[in-house]
């Protein structure tokens, strides 16, 4: 946990797919983490111990942190786990409370749609040119795709919840736990 | 000006409004500067901000050590750190607060996060605070407030952030953040003695124990000081870089967890699940200020508030306590680390332009970074927000946070005390990087 994160409360049952998708996204931006740490450890104990750094590791360090970043972005909006204040949540009318998470989760949904397209046009900027890393020269386009389509799903994600909160199947929950109950 | 302040007052009632921090910060910094430059350019703007962010080498330094605090506190190195100051302290009235506030310093010193540090602590300091007949309001607050360390003894996750919005050396910033958070724990200390002074029913003292037993304690602490001797070591003695520090720590924390046998394959997974989740909010966070910051800058925030001070002929002591207090208000309604993000752009020009107490500009910097993250650690555990106090009354369910925040006045006001001694004394902060790197 860093220190932006609300406290580990209960996860609500989601459905079959949600946690089929969650798993999916979870496991990809895990997995991509571990790699990573296992990769600086090899990267440095080479170098330190036995004279011989992975070449390259910084670059994949940097496309590693795309995909981490990325991988789980959608998940985590869709559960609405990014940082909010609440603390007007207690005097906020309770009848207009849907209603605001509808139009938030529409805002925040077009704002990923721009960032997906904006990055988007950076990606085939980058094929165009032949962007690619300086040593191992990987090519830079594709990351960019990834990270363009995962805020693409985002947005997807984001207005899943607008619709959710408009058929009222959605909670809202706070960082304190008296206004949970 | 106008512009960044207009801004600034939107994006506050966006945010009360409980839009996410991140987007209520990006929204505005894309509709400010598109508005002061056009939106073709604030477009172009957000897409490399976006992909320069999640492709950045420098920020590699966070999910890893996120992921180090997330093996750590799975790994139970804090039931011997907590076994150790127990068979040490515990004899004294208030010793098993005192017990508490140490192995929570200790904690802070191999994770980087507060409300780890807390929510970790609560699990193996509290039942035995239980009983022996501490009273609530002690118990809780002694653990909350010694989590708040866990930002300020290094690593800190929070500094690592500071470092590099303003290219400010980390390695200096983690040097620079140790005896100040000594002087934290000292002061906690004080706290603990001043409430048993009052009420030593709140903290009876337990069985002493003989030095055999304290010796058999101690042992049981040596992965805390050799995890903390690797990572802190290699950074001060500059055998890796901060984000390689960081990789070497999550890994050797993954060891000790494995070794342990604390390591499920399910438990593994959640581990790293969630320090990536975590990873991806902050920087989302990050990535949102950086947008705002852009706006507030092109607007020309930080030079019309530097003409502000000097026409209005203010001193710089002046404008730290002012600075001081805009923080302590934002902190009760934001949360730490946004806080930082939103409010450092702002600040760090102003501050580093006027100069204190006769500091190199580099000096200041690291000395700024330290005074926020000390006010931020306040901000945690003052009401309303104080989400250290949060995590306090989830993990342990019949006591209410109401008993916390109650407990924790005491340690709040030392951390005042702090405050103002760290303000008025910048070689607390900047006598050990002067000793490491000058």
């Amino acid at each position: 946990m860093a220190d932006n994160v609300p406290p580990v409360t209960d996860t609500p049952p989601e459905s079959r797919s949600n946690r089929w998708f969650g798993w999916l996204t979870d496991g990809l931006s895990a997995f991509v983490l571990f790699a990573l740490m296992v990769m600086t450890c090899i990267d440095v104990f080479g170098r330190e111990v036995l004279g011989a750094p992975l070449d390259g590791a910084t670059e994949l360090t940097q496309l590693m942190m795309g995909v981490i970043v990325f991988a789980v972005l959608p998940v985590v909006s869709l559960r609405e786990e990014h940082v909010t204040v609440d603390l007007l949540d207690k005097w906020f009318p309770k009848r207009l409370a849907p209603p605001r998470q509808v139009i938030l989760n529409f805002l925040a949904s077009i704002m990923m749609a721009v960032v997906c397209w904006r990055v988007w046009v950076i990606g085939d900027f980058q094929m165009e040119y032949g962007d690619g890393t300086e040593f191992l020269r990987i090519p830079l386009g594709p990351i960019s795709y990834f990270i363009s389509i995962m805020s693409g799903i985002t947005a997807a994600a984001l207005f899943i919840n607008t619709i959710r909160h408009i058929t009222g199947r959605a909670e809202i929950r706070s960082h304190d736990p008296r206004l949970n109950q | 000006m106008e512009a960044a302040l207009i801004g600034f007052a939107i994006l506050l009632v966006l945010v009360f409004l409980r839009m996410p921090i991140a987007f209520a910060m990006g929204l505005v910094g894309f509709a400010g500067f598109g508005f002061l430059s056009g939106f073709d350019p604030s477009l172009a703007m957000v897409g490399t901000l976006v992909s320069d962010t999640a492709l950045s080498y420098g920020l590699s330094v966070v999910p890893m050590f996120i992921l180090m605090g997330n093996f750590v506190a799975r790994a139970g190195l804090s039931s011997e750190l907590y076994d150790a100051s127990h068979a040490f302290l515990g004899h004294r009235r208030g010793g098993l607060s005192m017990a508490t506030i140490v192995a929570c310093g200790g904690f802070s010193a191999i994770c980087g996060s507060s409300l780890a540090t807390a929510a970790t602590m609560s699990k193996v300091a509290l039942p035995p605070m239980r009983q022996y007949g501490y009273a609530d309001t002690l118990a809780t607050a002694s653990i909350a407030a010694g989590g708040t360390l866990g930002i300020l003894i290094p690593p800190s996750v929070i500094l690592v952030i500071y470092g590099l919005m303003t290219e400010t050396s980390i390695r200096e910033l983690f040097a620079a953040g140790f005896l100040p958070g000594l002087l934290g724990i000292i002061l906690y200390l004080a706290a603990v003695k001043y409430v048993v002074w009052r009420d030593p029913s709140a903290g009876p003292a337990v069985p002493k124990r003989n030095w055999a037993e304290r010796m058999l304690a101690l042992k049981g602490v040596w992965g805390t000081l050799l995890l903390f001797a690797i990572v802190m070591g290699g950074i001060y003695g500059g055998a890796f870089t901060p984000t390689e520090a960081a990789g070497i720590g999550a890994g050797g924390a993954f060891l000790i967890a494995l070794f342990r046998g604390a390591l499920t394959w399910r438990i593994f997974y959640e581990v790293l699940a969630d320090s990536a989740r975590t990873s991806a909010i902050l920087f989302t966070v990050l990535i949102g200020a950086l947008i705002f910051s852009n706006f507030v800058n092109r607007a020309g925030l930080p030079d019309g508030l530097l003409a502000l001070v000097t026409g209005n002929d203010l001193s710089p002591l002046m404008v730290i306590m002012i600075i001081i207090g805009i923080y302590v208000v934002l902190g009760c309604v934001f949360e730490s680390l946004s806080m930082l993000l939103l409010t450092i752009p702002i600040f760090f020009p102003v501050v580093k332009e006027l100069g204190y107490a006769g500091l190199s500009p580099e000096q200041i910097l690291v000395w700024f970074g330290i005074v926020a993250v000390v006010v931020t650690e306040i901000s945690l555990i003052t009401p309303p927000v104080g989400l250290n106090v949060f995590v306090l009354s989830g993990v342990v369910k019949d006591v209410s946070t109401g008993t916390v925040f109650k407990g924790v006045t005491p340690f709040w006001c030392v951390d005042i005390i702090r405050l103002a001694i760290l303000v008025a004394i910048p070689a607390i902060s900047l006598y050990l990087p002067q000793l490491f790197y000058h």
